[in-house]
């Protein structure tokens, strides 16, 4: 009688085993995400300045009344350049005239302001 | 106390018989020539189900980088190939760590720090079906708006109804036109991060 119950009770045991391995073997669903990748965005700005309003003036003796141009920098700190400069026959800016102090011919009819806006770096 | 002890000896044997039906074959086949049964035909059902499973494929998870110089001024665009491997529907999802490029420059009263982008998201099933959308970076951030924002769930996500095992050209694209916004921005060096997850889907 012994015998029959423990062989009886591991049939049954056997039984649940696998009805309980059945049911752990049940699709489940998983609920979140479980790999998770990435990519990285790098992008650079590079310091500059650029004129936002660029003003080009042809002058004559009478007075003129212009809008002033507009520098903008992407820094804060812009440093600004100026200096005189010749201009050849077609317009373009040529050599660097000297500043007053060893300069000693008055200035040429044909000469320009240059300035220059830099980042300060 | 008796009639109980009878029911109980009959409960006993009825578990014996049920117990010992696998140990004891019905019918006896025989070997030709020793008997009148030579075989014995047996139905055996098998049944199989397929988990569902949802990844990458090995080597198809969108990853690397964009570095564009002077994004600024020039815009940008990267595809970055997805390959997923999912037996259902899935969904898939994208959070961006900053919402935007950012840096670590000083800005400043008319200065920005953060660069918008836009992330577009296609993805196709075995079947041909697809589903697309495209958000801007800062939707992607923690709690933002946009459609498949957040980290992959149930219900969070782009869904794809079918399957996608196979290389079927889907594609996470970041891209941003020339800067056109009203505070210009900062000179410096601009990064984010996104995190790209996928789930099965109900």
């Amino acid at each position: 009688m012994m015998a029959l119950t423990i062989l009886i009770s591991n049939r049954i045991a056997r039984a649940a085993i696998v009805l309980a391995s059945m049911s752990l073997a049940v699709p489940a669903v998983p609920a979140m995400a479980d790999e998770v990748n990435q990519v990285a965005i790098y992008g650079e700005v590079a310091p500059r300045c650029w004129v936002a309003q660029p003003m080009k003036v042809a002058t004559t003796n009478a007075a003129v009344q212009v809008p002033p141009a507009r520098a903008i920098c992407n820094q804060a700190q812009p440093v600004l350049a100026s200096e005189v400069r010749m201009i050849d026959s077609d317009g373009a800016l040529m050599k660097r005239v000297p500043t007053a102090t060893d300069r000693t011919a008055p200035f040429s009819p044909r000469t320009a302001l240059e300035i220059v806006v830099t980042p300060q770096l | 106390m008796g009639f109980l002890r009878v029911l109980f000896l009959l409960v006993l044997a009825v578990i014996g018989v049920i117990a010992s039906q696998h140990a004891h074959a019905q019918v006896t086949a025989y070997a030709v020539g020793q008997g009148a049964v030579n075989s014995v035909e047996v139905g055996v059902e098998v049944r199989a189900s397929v988990l569902g499973r949802c990844g990458f494929a090995t080597g198809g998870a969108p990853t690397g980088a964009v570095d564009q110089a002077d994004f600024d001024k020039s815009g940008f665009t990267k595809d970055f190939a997805i390959q997923l491997n999912c037996t259902g529907a899935s969904r898939i999802a994208v959070s961006s760590a900053n919402g935007g490029m950012t840096t670590a420059a000083a800005g400043g009263t008319g200065y920005q720090t953060k660069a918008p982008y836009n992330v577009a998201l296609y993805v196709a099933a075995d079947n041909g079906t697809n589903a697309s959308a495209t958000c801007a970076a800062a939707t992607l951030a923690a709690g933002g708006s946009c459609t498949f924002a957040g980290t992959a769930g149930t219900a969070t996500g782009l869904r794809l109804g079918g399957a996608s095992t196979k290389a079927n050209g889907s594609y996470l694209r970041v891209s941003a036109p020339a800067y056109a916004g009203t505070d210009m921005l900062a000179a410096g060096r601009y990064s984010d991060t996104l995190s790209i997850t996928v789930s099965v889907s109900p």
